[in-house]
Parts: structure tokens; C-alpha cells; sequence
């Protein structure tokens, strides 16, 4: 299988020498949605721009469709790899449907302006992730969901064959977590390579083709869901603090839940995790 | 929207558009000397840009092209601070940055400090050249130069890496105003006992659109016409450049040639507007608030509205300060802080949600 | 649709009112100009002629002047110790206050003020030559130049001799040389009547406008006074050259025999005699204790012309006048 995005062997430390990705590899193939897990300060986010080459790594490359990214212009690299951010700086004053015009933005002729195929391409966008209706609508005036599925559209008018999702669910409600991871679950299924970088162990088990672990800078597991929520796998990342369990059959898929035992349960749990270091804040 | 022509603010461009010369027209009518005749006033015109012979004695003639040139630099001036004002604002994303910031007002008033000096004999023989015409342009050239370098010294040393950051260009900016505002202040601790020199260099940072010639007018339009013409390759990378750094390389932007580009255009033109007018505040910062509130937040809207509003603006004030007052009219610069500070409170208490969301 | 149209054209009336009216005002308006006074006639004798200017160019003059222009003070005293109000077309409104037409609000009531040294306004004034001063902004003397005026540009003198030179310049540019050596020959008897005090007072010209002291030093108007009066100049003596400003504690070193200050202005204010009476620090100062303060009107101890002399005698009547 040839992978559309490649990371290979892929370093960076920020200022002052922390190295916050220590030799990453990783690849992405048509199809696939691979999902990027690990605690706060793992390197998940350090990892993303590295991906989307918004940092330059200290040693490895990125390649994208065969290519080196960092030989690659923007705007090229834009027609090939769009990235859905987790939030904007700010939120400009536009309508929904301006703001999904700029995915075109690698697209469009300077001088022509936007072309018939740009339109269509948006109100594509626009339909694919359900906010059709908001098009005129201000930027300023939408719910989170909205928001992130709006974000999600501008990725899609990039027509680019690689997405690099940005924590889409954060600060959104169950009901809307799951549409959403939905939503960038089926661009997958139309033959696209997509990252997502989440803290949620469940959506990524329900809907990832395969999970990166990711800790302390480097990958503890790449592998399906299944064998990667299992307690032998996690504790050492996550800490003791988790409950594991699978949904019923046929189903099957497995679980984990934030838990801490009754009290009572508690003292030889702790003293089995205090060797254990904290994890240190989030450094993104 | 922000993809259609001027964002699809073009009623409001065209009518202010339309302004400009009439507001020229009106402003060619007024003057102490009372020539307001039309057809004379137009047959001047057409003689001071060597389209026949006016057919003025020479008197009329000559008055007629104070006020041509006078006009033609108000404009341009106007034009110049308003799109620069809505460069640096863009670029920020702070609607109170102002083409200060980038050294400008500071720089243009170290060379034009300096020219003062030398033209008063501080330089010794430094000043060889004794053609009275050429002296006079010397203020104005040292003050772009002054700017220019500024900007320069300014740029240099907020890219270390060749990489210029907006929050580090913001800082720098402010340590070297200072730094250029403490050689400005000791330039005039020493000349304070010499009151004639020190007067002209008070007199400069007033601003003045009086007594202008074709080279001043003619400085400021080709500097705002090479810095407007960056407009068509920044305006919706600005845009997109609202929701930060990232996203837009992420859609395809260039930020670092759009840095470059916007920072250039902004310099050229404040440097230009202030090297041949003297200090002029409040027109950079007020012109692009104003206009966001009426043409939205698209910079191709933004940008050229801006440029025609500060036009508009400076005609209108200059217009105003010397219809009324007569020949004993203000310095321009005197005028737009006395307006303009109160204006803009009265635009903040309007838009105080605005202000506190922000 | 349509509703959204009749918003827009409603929005656009009022913008349409305003273009409408400013440019039914710019087509209309009328800036009425003045009638021009009527010009005397004098007789061309001597004329056309080359004057020669201290700056080494030379000045060709077709007629004799008959709308002279000065631009300020200095000038101001050049036309009337010289020329007949009829020939002079306009006076600086503001620099009067510093001239010999100043103590008479009603001074050469017909000619008209003008109230900045700007191009349009003296243009329009049409003179047949303009004397202009050197510390005037560069900008106007240049777009003046341009549109063709002839145009004497003065250097403010600082000493008697340098006055009587421009009064001789003044003469040659009028035609009216006999007038010139005449006004020199009056100054020079009214300076021969100075009796130079025994011993020379030890003087201090010193200005205090409020914030600050100020004294005159080497080089100044005050400072040939001075040695026209026969007193010493502290200040030039102590090595100070020009107008330069004092603390209160070099002055209280200095320690002046007699403070020489400008009279009260005409608007008011704070005067420097008031000041050296009030301030505590000077109190133990034997010229302010002795109240040794000789007031020179102001426009004489500001004058750049051959008033320089009169001034100077001021200021020896006026010592004269505390001695006894």
C-alpha cells in the first residue's frame, strides 16, 4: 500500500532544547483515517505541524505523495494537504460561505477571481459537512458544532487528498462529537488519507482504521483499536485511573472510562502507580 | 464576497471616488488670494501641467499652481497615510496599529531634524550645493530617507532569522521609536538655544500642505501608486491571514512574501506622506476604523476604500481649517489631532461592545 | 429582492444630496476677491537699474518700486523710515507689534495687513518687491521666487554698522538714496548725544518669559547696545555668545550691577521685573535689592533695524534716569 503522508524519523525540540518529537515514523495510505492518541504533552500536537509542515523537524522528512514537503511551494502543498485547525486565532467577520471559499484559495487565479468549479466545489463542501443552510450566515454567530463542521468544509474545498484534523471534537457535546468524527470518517471512505489528533480514546476506537499511540515524544503502539485500548497497552501511558470494558456483540468494540475505584480499593492501586513519573503539562 | 471587486463595496468606492475631485475642484476655489473664477481657475490648471497656454498674467498663473500643487499633495498625502494605516492594521490585526509603529513618523523626523541642521549651517561645508530649489527639497528628501532607514533598522531587527514575526516587529518597532525619540530630543536640546532653528524643527513636526511644489505632490503619487499596486497580491492573503500564521500557510499563503510586501507598501507610503507634509496624526489610525465600519472586514474592500477615504478626509479638513480661518488656517497636523482625538472617542463609545469583545 | 433595493436607494439619497450640494459648490463658489488700491506714481529717475545684493547677486529693478512688500519687522522699519505709505502695498499684521509702527494701533491705517508669510496671500497682493528675511520658511521664499517677484532676501542686522548698510540697500531698491543717508545722518546725531556712564554699569540683559531665563550674549542686537550705551555685558564677558538660556544660580555668580529687561508687553503677562522682584532665590542679588532694573521697550529690545540705536539710548536715559 503506498502511503499518501510519510513521516519518516521525524525530530523537533522547541527553544531552550525539549524535545518534544523523538524519532516518529509513521505513514498514512488511501483509505485509511489514523487516528494520533496520547496524554497532555505527549507531542501529538508538536507531531501535526511537523505533518503539515508549519515546523521544519531537526532531523527527518515528511513526504507527500512521494514529494519532500519542505521543497514543496504552498500553494502546491496546499492543492495536496489540507489541515482542519482545532481553533482560529480569530474568527473573522465573514460569511460561512466566504470563509469556505478561502480552501480555494490555492486554487483560484489571482487575476480570474473565482471560477464556476470553485462554487460548485464550495457548495459541495458546504453539503458534505451538513452546514448548507448556514451559508450566509455570519462566522461570528455559530455554536461550536457548527463551527468545527464549517472548519471541516473549508478542508474539504481544498480538494486536497490528505486532511490533518486538529482535535475536531474538543469542547463539543457527545451528540456532536460523534457527528463530526462521522462526517470526517466518511471523507476517508471516499479514497482520502486522514489524521486526526485526538484525546478521545473512544471515537478514535469506534471510528479510527488504526491508532498512534503517541508518549514522551515517541510511538508506544500503531496499531488497530482493539489492540491498542487493552490495559497492558495503556496503563503505562495513562496511569491506572481507566476502566476498561467492550460494547456488546455484535459490536464488540472495546472501551475505556475515566474511573477511580471506590476508596476502600484504592490504596494498592496507588502504590503500584507512584512509581509512575507525572506527565508534565501540556507543552503545546 | 471578499473575491469580488473592491468586496463588493463598489457604490461606496465610486462615490468616494467621485468626492476627490470635487472636493479638489472646491479646494482649488478657495484661497486667500480670492481668485475663484472657474474657467480662469481651470485655463491655470491646463497651464501648469503644460497643456496650452492658460493665457493667465503670471500672478494668477503662479496662484493657481500653489493651490494645484497644494491640492494634488493634500490628496496624495491623505491617500497615502490612509492605505498605509490599513496596511499595518491588516498586518497586526490590531485596529490601533499605525504606520508610527514601524518607525516612520520617528525616522522622517530624525532626517528631516537633521536637514534643518545642516541647512542652518550646523554642517559646516557639509551642505555644498547653494541652489535655493534645492535646498528647499532637502528636508523632505532626508525625512523619507530617515524613514526608509528606520523601517529598515526596524525590520533587521525583529527577523533575526530572516523571518519577520508580527509580535516581534511590534516590539522593536517600539524600542527603536524610543531609541530614535531620545536622538530626536537631544538634536533638539541642542539646538534649543539657537530659537530660529529650533523653531523650524517645531514648525515640522506640525505638518504643513502650505506653499507645496510639483516635486512634492509629484514624490507622493508615484510612492502611493508603487504601494497601492501591492494592494491587488495582499488584500485577500490579509484576510485569511486574521485567523493567524498557520491557517493561512496552511490554505497557500506566502506569509512571508505578504509580510514583506505589506510592510514595504506601508513604509514607502507613510514615508513618502510624511517626508512632504511634516507630521500628519490620527489619519492612519482613524481612516481604516472608520471605513471597516461601513465597508466591512474584507481587505479588498478595506484597502482601496481606505486610500480614496484618506483623500477624502485630509481634502476635507484642509478644506474646512481654510475656509473658515482664512490665511490664518492651523498646520495640518494640529488640525487632525484636535479633530481626530475626539472623533475617535466618540467612535470608541459607539462601539463599545465592539471594543470590549476584542 | 426589492425590498433590499428601495434599502440600498434609501441609503443612497442622502450620499446623492451631499454630492449634489458640494458640487453645486464647487461650481458656484466665490472667493471675492478685494479691489486692488491704486498705485502712486514716482518718477523714474535712476531706474531701470542693478542693485547690488549682499549676497552677490544683483537685483534688476525696471521702475521704482511703488508696492513694496516687507515681510516682517526688520522690513517693517525699512519702509517707514523711507517710503510714503502709498508705496508700500501690505504690512505683516502680527510682526507690527515689534516694529516703529507698533506704538500707534492706528499706524498706516489704508495699507492692508496680511497675517502669514505665505505664497497665496502675498501673490495675490501683487507686489512689485518683496523683502523677505532669511529665517522666513525656505518653502514660501522659494514658491515666491518661482512665480517670478522680485525678491530681496535680508539678513537681520545685529550691529549699527550692518543697519546703516541695509538702510543704504533699502535706499538703492526704493530709489530713494537722499532719503536713506538722510535717515543715516538723524541716528548718528541721536547716538553722538549718549554720554557713556563712570564707571560702566555692569549689565545684564536678561529675559524671563515664565519658563525659563534667557540672557543675551556676544553677537546679539542687546549686546551692541550695550557698547553703544557704554555699559559692560556681563553675559558676553562670562564667554556666552547669543541668546542662551540661564540658571538661576549662574545668574546669582554672575551677580549684575543693573538687570536690563524687556518693558511689559501690550497683552500682559508676567514681566521680568516682576519675576526678579518675586523670586526668592534672587532676593539677596544688590540689583534686585537696589530694584536696579532698567526697562527697554519691548520692540526696541527686540529691534533688528537702525533702531538698534535708539533703543541703546533708551537704555542710557533710562540708567541715567535710576542713577539720579
Amino acid at each position: 500500500m503506498v502511503n499518501l503522508l510519510e513521516g519518516r524519523g521525524l525530530a523537533f525540540e522547541h527553544p531552550g532544547g525539549i524535545r518534544a518529537v523523538d524519532g516518529i515514523s509513521l505513514g498514512v495510505a488511501r483509505s485509511e483515517l489514523v487516528v494520533v492518541c496520547g496524554p497532555n504533552g505527549s507531542g501529538k500536537t508538536t507531531l501535526v505541524g511537523l505533518l503539515a509542515g508549519l515546523l521544519v523537524p531537526l532531523a527527518g522528512e515528511v513526504r507527500l505523495e512521494g514529494r519532500s514537503l519542505t521543497g514543496l511551494p504552498l500553494r502546491e502543498r496546499a492543492q495536496l494537504l489540507a489541515r482542519v485547525p482545532q481553533e482560529l486565532r480569530a474568527l473573522p467577520d465573514v460569511s460561512v460561505s466566504d470563509f469556505v471559499l478561502a480552501g480555494r484559495y490555492a486554487r483560484i487565479d489571482r487575476w480570474r477571481g473565482p471560477t464556476r468549479k470553485d462554487a460548485d466545489a464550495v457548495r459541495f463542501a458546504l453539503e458534505a459537512s451538513d452546514v448548507a443552510d448556514l451559508g450566509r450566515r455570519s462566522m461570528q454567530a455559530l455554536s461550536g458544532g457548527q463551527r468545527q463542521r464549517v472548519l471541516l468544509a473549508r478542508a474539504l474545498a481544498q480538494e486536497a487528498q490528505v486532511l490533518l484534523v486538529d482535535e475536531p471534537t474538543n469542547g463539543l457535546d457527545p451528540e456532536h462529537q460523534v457527528r463530526v468524527m462521522e462526517l470526517v470518517a466518511g471523507l476517508a471512505c471516499h479514497a482520502r488519507a486522514v489524521v486526526v489528533v485526538t484525546h478521545d480514546l473512544n471515537l478514535a476506537s469506534q471510528f479510527a482504521t488504526r491508532i498512534v499511540l503517541v508518549d514522551a515524544g515517541r510511538v508506544v503502539i500503531d496499531a488497530p483499536p482493539a489492540d491498542v485500548l487493552r490495559r497492558e497497552v495503556l496503563e503505562p501511558v495513562y496511569g491506572s485511573a481507566l476502566h476498561y470494558g467492550a460494547m456488546p456483540a455484535p459490536d464488540g468494540r472495546p472501551f475505556v472510562l475515566p474511573w477511580l475505584p471506590p476508596v476502600g480499593a484504592r490504596a494498592a492501586d496507588d502504590a503500584a502507580s507512584r512509581d509512575r513519573p507525572a506527565s508534565d503539562g501540556d507543552a503545546s | 464576497m471578499s473575491r469580488r471587486l473592491l468586496g463588493g463595496r463598489v457604490g461606496l468606492a465610486a462615490t468616494l471616488l467621485l468626492l476627490v475631485p470635487l472636493l479638489m475642484l472646491l479646494s482649488l476655489r478657495v484661497g486667500s488670494a480670492g481668485l475663484s473664477d472657474l474657467p480662469t481657475l481651470l485655463r491655470g490648471v491646463l497651464g501648469a501641467l503644460g497643456l496650452g497656454d492658460g493665457g493667465l498674467d503670471a500672478s494668477q498663473q503662479a496662484i493657481v499652481e500653489l493651490r494645484l500643487w497644494r491640492v494634488l499633495t493634500t490628496a496624495g498625502v491623505g491617500a497615502a497615510l490612509g492605505l498605509s494605516g490599513a496596511l499595518v492594521q491588516g498586518l497586526f490585526r490590531n485596529g490601533l496599529a499605525a504606520p508610527s509603529i514601524l518607525g516612520i513618523t520617528g525616522g522622517a523626523s530624525l532626517g528631516a531634524t537633521l536637514a534643518i541642521l545642516l541647512l542652518s549651517g550646523y554642517g559646516g561645508a557639509l551642505v555644498a550645493v547653494q541652489d535655493a530649489g534645492v535646498l528647499t527639497l532637502l528636508v523632505p528628501l532626508f525625512g523619507f530617507v530617515g524613514a526608509l532607514v528606520t523601517v529598515l533598522v526596524v525590520l533587521l531587527l525583529a527577523s533575526p532569522g530572516g523571518r519577520i514575526s508580527v509580535p516581534s516587529l511590534l516590539l522593536t518597532g517600539i524600542a527603536v521609536n524610543t531609541c530614535v525619540a531620545g536622538l530626536l530630543s537631544l538634536l533638539s536640546s541642542l539646538v534649543l538655544e539657537d530659537w530660529e532653528v529650533s523653531r523650524a524643527v517645531l514648525a515640522w513636526t506640525f505638518g504643513t500642505l502650505d506653499d507645496r511644489a510639483p516635486a512634492h505632490a509629484g514624490t507622493v503619487w508615484l510612492c502611493l501608486a508603487v504601494a497601492a499596486s501591492v494592494v491587488p497580491f495582499v488584500a485577500w492573503e490579509l484576510d485569511l491571514l486574521q485567523g493567524g500564521e498557520d491557517d493561512a500557510r496552511s490554505l497557500g499563503v506566502s506569509t512571508a512574501r505578504v509580510r514583506a510586501l505589506v510592510v514595504g507598501a506601508a513604509a514607502l507610503s507613510a514615508a513618502s506622506a510624511v517626508a512632504v507634509a511634516g507630521q500628519i496624526a490620527f489619519v492612519g489610525l482613524v481612516v481604516p476604523h472608520i471605513v471597516r465600519q461601513f465597508a466591512g472586514r474584507a481587505h479588498a474592500a478595506v484597502l482601496p476604500i481606505s486610500l480614496l477615504a484618506g483623500a477624502d478626509f485630509l481634502l476635507g479638513v484642509d478644506l474646512l481649517n481654510r475656509w473658515l480661518l482664512g490665511a490664518a488656517h492651523l498646520p495640518p497636523g494640529v488640525v487632525m489631532s484636535l479633530v481626530g482625538g475626539p472623533f475617535f472617542l466618540v467612535l470608541l463609545a459607539l462601539n463599545r461592545r465592539e471594543v470590549e469583545t476584542w | 429582492m426589492i425590498g433590499a433595493r428601495r434599502a440600498t436607494l434609501v441609503r443612497g439619497l442622502p450620499v446623492a444630496f451631499v454630492l449634489v450640494v458640494l458640487g453645486a459648490l464647487a461650481l458656484t463658489f466665490d472667493g471675492g476677491a478685494e479691489p486692488a488700491r491704486a498705485r502712486p506714481t514716482v518718477s523714474r529717475a535712476g531706474f531701470p537699474r542693478d542693485v547690488a545684493l549682499p549676497d552677490g547677486t544683483t537685483l534688476h529693478l525696471d521702475a521704482p518700486p511703488v508696492a513694496v512688500l516687507p515681510a516682517a519687522s526688520g522690513s517693517v522699519d525699512l519702509v517707514a523710515a523711507l517710503l510714503p505709505p502709498a508705496r508700500v502695498v501690505a504690512l505683516p499684521g502680527p510682526a507690527l507689534l515689534w516694529s516703529v509702527l507698533q506704538d500707534d494701533e492706528h499706524a498706516w491705517p489704508d495699507v492692508p495687513r496680511f497675517p502669514r508669510y505665505l505664497a497665496e496671500p502675498i501673490l495675490a497682493l501683487r507686489p512689485d518687491l518683496v523683502l523677505a528675511h532669511d529665517w522666513q520658511d525656505a518653502q514660501t521664499t522659494a514658491r515666491l521666487r518661482e512665480a517670478g517677484l522680485p525678491l530681496v532676501l535680508l539678513t537681520d542686522p545685529r550691529t549699527w554698522d550692518e543697519a546703516r548698510a541695509q538702510l543704504r540697500l533699502a535706499g538703492r531698491l526704493f530709489g530713494v538714496e537722499a532719503a536713506a543717508e538722510r535717515v543715516i545722518d538723524e541716528t548718528e546725531t541721536r547716538l553722538a548725544t549718549i554720554v557713556p556712564p563712570e564707571p560702566a554699569p555692569r549689565a545684564l540683559f536678561f529675559t524671563h518669559g515664565g519658563a525659563g531665563g534667557w540672557v543675551a550674549g556676544a553677537g546679539t542686537t542687546n549686546d551692541e547696545q550695550a557698547r553703544l550705551a557704554g555699559v559692560r555685558n556681563l553675559a558676553a564677558e562670562a564667554g556666552r555668545s547669543g541668546h542662551t538660556s540661564i540658571t538661576l544660580e549662574d545668574l546669582i555668580t554672575l551677580d549684575p550691577g543693573v538687570f536690563v529687561v524687556p518693558g511689559p508687553s501690550r497683552e500682559g503677562g508676567l514681566s521680568t521685573r516682576a519675576f526678579l522682584l518675586a523670586e526668592p532665590a534672587l532676593a539677596t542679588l544688590a540689583a534686585v535689592r537696589g530694584e536696579r532694573i532698567v526697562e527697554i521697550d519691548g520692540w526696541l529690545y527686540t529691534t533688528t533695524s537702525h533702531h538698534i540705536v535708539d533703543g541703546a539710548l533708551q537704555l542710557a536715559e533710562r540708567l541715567e534716569a535710576l542713577d539720579r
